[in-house]
């Protein structure tokens, strides 16, 4: 899965922005501030990884169990979907 | 038409009431210019040359507006006159060419005091006029240099905030600049008090505030100068009442750094 250009990401004086442009204006309007997780998980995307890649790198940084790593990259990925992030 | 805006040579083209609206920013060295070939100018071929240097200076330039690029993106507000639109299109298209030279737009009243600016921004409405004459009537030497829409530039490090023709329905604006002491974004409020912002809490404050209809390149570069500006510039927000009262807590703290609650 790989997210559109449309969704410009920026470290911004120590904070991780994700700004719309574009079509992606139509689906939020707003700025999204990413977490170190979430920062991993949107550069991964942004590559083009796939959900299971991407769950693989979260479990080699974090020290999380395999269960809620999943289970928050799978609502992360939801509410990404909703916003439109991602080429069809 | 030549014009020197933001330390910029900017080519503007004679539509709607631009030419009188940007009659401050004439570029003098373009005009000398001009005037001399016009006095050698005797017939036909002079002339003719002299529509060549015209098209030679616009090349020369830094940034060109042209009139087809002005119609193709005209704005689409009936409220307007076609003076109108022309006049809020055609600084549109400056305040996006500038992101290439590291200028950005700051919806704001830009404020020169002692050498310095002092910007106070938020929403339409939100008092940043009213603050600034306030301060006005405060600080008897203070000069609001853009009312409406500053061009910040970063130059040698350092950001100066410029007067530039698209200053906003009144048309207050200055052909002046000065570096950029403090930013103040505004918030109406019952009580008068002033913080300062970490960068988390002002970056959508900025974006806001700024050019959002860009391209993805741009929008990057937007977001780089704003990183600049946000380790460089001090920025508050500033909850008002729209009295001489906010006028002292705000200047207290963007000339002294000093965010005392009174």
């Amino acid at each position: 899965m790989k997210i559109r250009e449309t969704y410009v990401k920026r470290e911004v004086c120590g904070v991780n922005v994700v700004v719309p442009v574009g079509e992606s204006t139509k689906y939020f309007r707003g700025v999204i501030e990413l977490n170190p997780v979430a920062n991993l998980i949107w550069d991964s995307f942004t590559e083009g990884a796939t959900e299971e890649e991407v769950l693989e790198k979260i479990l080699g940084r974090f020290n999380v169990s395999r269960d809620k790593a999943s289970s928050d990259l799978k609502r992360f990925i939801e509410k990404l979907k909703s916003i439109n992030c991602f080429e069809d | 038409m030549n014009y020197k805006i933001a330390e910029l040579k900017v080519n503007i083209p004679d539509v709607g009431d631009l030419k009188e609206k940007c009659k401050a920013y004439e570029d003098v060295d373009y005009l000398e210019d001009m005037q001399d070939k016009n006095e050698s100018a005797s017939n036909l071929k002079e002339t003719q040359k002299l529509h060549e240097y015209a098209e030679i200076s616009a090349e020369k330039c830094d940034i060109t507006i042209t009139a087809e690029e002005i119609r193709d993106v005209l704005s689409r507000d009936e409220t307007l006159t076609y003076d109108e639109k022309v006049y809020l299109t055609s600084g549109s298209i400056f305040y996006r060419k500038i992101l290439k030279f590291n200028g950005m737009m700051l919806h704001a009243s830009a404020i020169k005091m002692d050498g310095e600016v002092y910007l106070f921004s938020g929403p339409s409405e939100v008092g940043k006029s009213t603050h600034a004459n306030l301060w006005k009537q405060h600080f008897k030497d203070a000069v609001v240099i853009n009312d409406d829409k500053p061009a910040l530039r970063l130059i040698d490090g350092k950001w100066i905030a410029y007067g530039t023709p698209w200053c906003g329905k009144d048309y207050i604006n200055v052909n002046d600049s000065a570096p950029v002491k403090a930013i103040c974004f505004l918030k109406q409020g019952e009580k008068n008090e002033i913080r300062k912002l970490e960068p988390i809490e002002s970056i959508p404050l900025f974006i806001e505030q700024t050019i959002y209809r860009l391209g993805p390149k741009r929008m990057n570069k937007m977001l780089e100068l704003l990183d600049d500006i946000l380790r460089k510039i001090p920025v508050y927000e500033l909850t008002s009442k729209a009295d001489m009262e906010a006028v002292s807590i705000s200047a207290k703290a963007m000339m002294d750094g000093e965010t005392i609650a009174l």
